[in-house]
């Protein structure tokens, strides 16, 4: 590598460092007192952090620029717990068939679908705080079409400077195709995921899905739903789709 | 005076002379006395041991210690655990995951992953969720030892082993030197519809695929069962291909597959057997069995996969006397056997394989002991 080249990726990185310091945690728009180690107070919410400073608006409007090491321990404690963080969250799915052996049921074919879910800091100050999130695996049975939820787990990532900003974990669903006692074809296949992503006082942070066939109600409505229940596009209730019933069975 | 003198100094020659007998007789004395001293041993008469006399105890009765015991001891009343549907997820306090969960949904990188209240299976869920009115179930399979090694065990061989634990009054220990899942499994019904046999072990917590041969294997279910007005009732079943019910130690039903019932434990065919269809094949009737009024009882349950393929085992239940409505085959449509409310999450997965009519999941009749 010549030494241009080499002179030109340190000052990409340079640029790359001081565009990532400048990013700023996200607002959390709450008015409240803040005290500086003097004591003097004023009355204005978090607008941003950046450069070792915090930036506060009054009642106002106005932009109040404080140095991080002045503020009293309890405000240095709340912008570091309770002001979220940036973050990116992304979905990757894998599909696995489970071989079946000759044992197993060879009218059944199934498949373990995995999402892993991957979120990054992407804001340079430090958080302390706690995030919590949920993830929704979402299946559609072939026969009746309705939706079903195959998969709903809550977590909550904590970051912390020693470990690094990614951090990613995996939820599994089951799904399955199978020709029933009176011959007829059910089941149901993957249809996609929705993670939410909420920050330290609740606000979200992040909405992930590739369930854009639904509406955003649609999907909030769904979040009340246990595992296996069934559903509708717009988020509604069904019933559970049932076998048809057949008079062709094994007499003995 | 010369002389004189003289003699005075013989008199003074003579007198080392005395002092040196004096000393001399000192030292031999000295001597021996000292010898005495360093040499002398001083001899203990050699003990000898004598028995004790044998003491004289006067006779006194044993008392033994006693146990008050209270009559009528019941456990003091549980509160049934039951899992609202309509809450949304951050309001809900959920337990921590344990072995069921893992494998599908195991958490990562600092992440806390809870459970879903719906993660409980058609065989039961890892923890209790009906304190004292639950079975609890244990996972067999013969088709390998205690080890996970793969045994020689056929399909001949699993029947004798069946038969060995019924006619040793269904103890566990016919199946002791096959393998048991670590997982116990806790249920308030026993309904499972038709599914592929190797969702038997996995809901155990064995994952499904080509390392675990879903055949061979049974579920033994333990508990106890109470009605408050008592009164008689029979269980209705069919299996593919185990089911076998006890209760107060009296096989009351073997709703087994039709080719293995009688080669499992003799059983007598009832006149209303086979009459009317329920999953894939016909139901079984059981033999009538009495209930006092508010007097638990114990009851057993056995599931089991002979060859592998389908799998289900249902579970019904009739009071004498009752009327219940009948479905379009002229079946009574009768309540499916539980303890407790069967959640909403559970009966959805029975119904998406069960057909309308061939049991009642909302009934009221229960027969939970708290």
């Amino acid at each position: 590598m010549s030494i241009k080249t080499t002179a030109l990726v340190r000052g990409i990185g340079q640029l790359a460092l001081l565009l990532l310091l400048f990013v700023p945690h996200s607002i959390n728009a709450e008015m409240r007192i803040w005290r500086d180690r003097d004591g003097k107070q004023v009355a204005a919410e978090f607008s941003k952090e950046a450069f070792g400073k915090v930036f506060l608006r009054d009642v106002t409007g106005k932009m109040i620029p404080i140095d991080v090491e002045t503020l009293s321990s309890s405000d240095v404690k709340y912008i570091r717990t309770m002001v979220s963080p940036k973050i990116e969250v992304k979905a990757v799915t894998k599909t696995k068939s489970v071989k079946a052996n000759e044992y197993n049921n060879d009218l059944q074919q199934m498949w373990i679908v995995t999402e892993t879910i991957q979120i990054r800091k992407t804001s340079s100050p430090r958080f302390d705080g706690k995030l919590s999130g949920e993830v929704y695996l979402v299946g559609k049975d072939i026969v009746s079409g309705r939706y079903v939820m195959l998969c709903r787990e809550r977590f909550s990532p904590a970051f912390s400077e020693e470990k690094n900003k990614d951090y990613e974990f995996n939820v599994s669903a089951e799904v399955c195709r199978f020709e029933d006692y009176n011959g007829q074809d059910r089941g149901y296949e993957y249809v996609g995921y929705l993670v939410i992503v909420f920050g330290p006082q609740g606000d979200r942070l992040a909405t992930v899905t590739d369930l854009s066939r639904f509406s955003d109600e649609a999907l909030d409505s769904l979040r009340a739903f246990s595992y296996f229940t069934f559903f509708d596009q717009d988020g509604r209730k069904r019933s559970t789709p049932r076998p048809e019933y057949s008079n062709t069975r094994r007499s003995f | 005076m010369k002389r004189l003198f003289k003699k005075k100094e013989g008199l003074v020659r003579g007198v080392p002379s005395a002092v040196f007998l004096s000393a001399l007789i000192h030292f031999i004395l000295l001597s021996v006395a000292g010898g005495l001293i360093v040499f002398s041993v001083i001899k203990r008469p050699e003990k000898v041991f004598v028995p004790p006399p044998p003491a004289e105890r006067p006779k006194t009765p044993l008392i033994k210690p006693r146990v008050k015991m209270k009559k009528n001891v019941k456990p003091g009343a549980t509160r049934r655990i039951v899992s609202k549907q309509t809450l949304g997820m951050p309001d809900m306090q959920l337990p921590a995951i344990e072995g069921m969960g893992q494998g599908l949904g195991g958490g990562v990188g600092g992440f806390e992953l809870m459970p879903d209240a719906g993660d409980m299976s058609i065989f039961g869920g890892a923890k209790s969720m009906a304190i004292g009115n639950d079975f609890e179930g244990t996972f067999y399979s013969a088709a390998y030892d205690r080890l996970k090694k793969k045994t020689n065990v056929d399909e001949e061989g699993f029947k004798t082993i069946v038969r060995r634990f019924i006619d040793s009054g269904w103890n566990p220990t016919a199946f002791a030197p096959y393998y048991r899942a670590p997982q116990k499994l806790y249920t308030t019904q026993i309904f499972v519809p038709t599914i592929s046999s190797e969702f038997g072990p996995s809901y155990f917590g064995i994952p499904a695929g080509p390392d675990f041969d879903p055949y061979l294997w049974c579920a033994h279910y333990k508990g106890k069962i109470a009605r408050k007005d008592g009164g008689r009732y029979r269980f209705w079943g069919f299996a593919d291909d185990i089911l076998l019910v006890r209760v107060n130690g009296k096989l009351v039903l073997n709703a087994s597959y039709e080719e293995f019932r009688n080669e499992l434990t003799a059983w007598e065919r009832q006149p209303e057997d086979y009459k009317y269809n329920i999953g894939p094949a016909q139901v079984a009737v059981g033999l009538w069995f009495d209930l006092e009024p508010g007097v638990p009882v114990d009851m057993e349950i056995l599931i089991g996969e002979i060859p592998g393929g389908q799998f289900c085992a249902y579970l019904l239940v009739q009071k004498e006397g009752e009327y219940y409505p009948k479905n379009r085959e002229g079946m009574p449509v009768l309540p499916v056997f539980k303890t407790a409310e069967i959640p909403e999450a559970v009966k959805d997965k029975i119904k998406y394989d069960l057909i309308d009519g061939e049991g009642d999941l909302d009934s009221d009749l229960m027969f939970n002991v708290h």
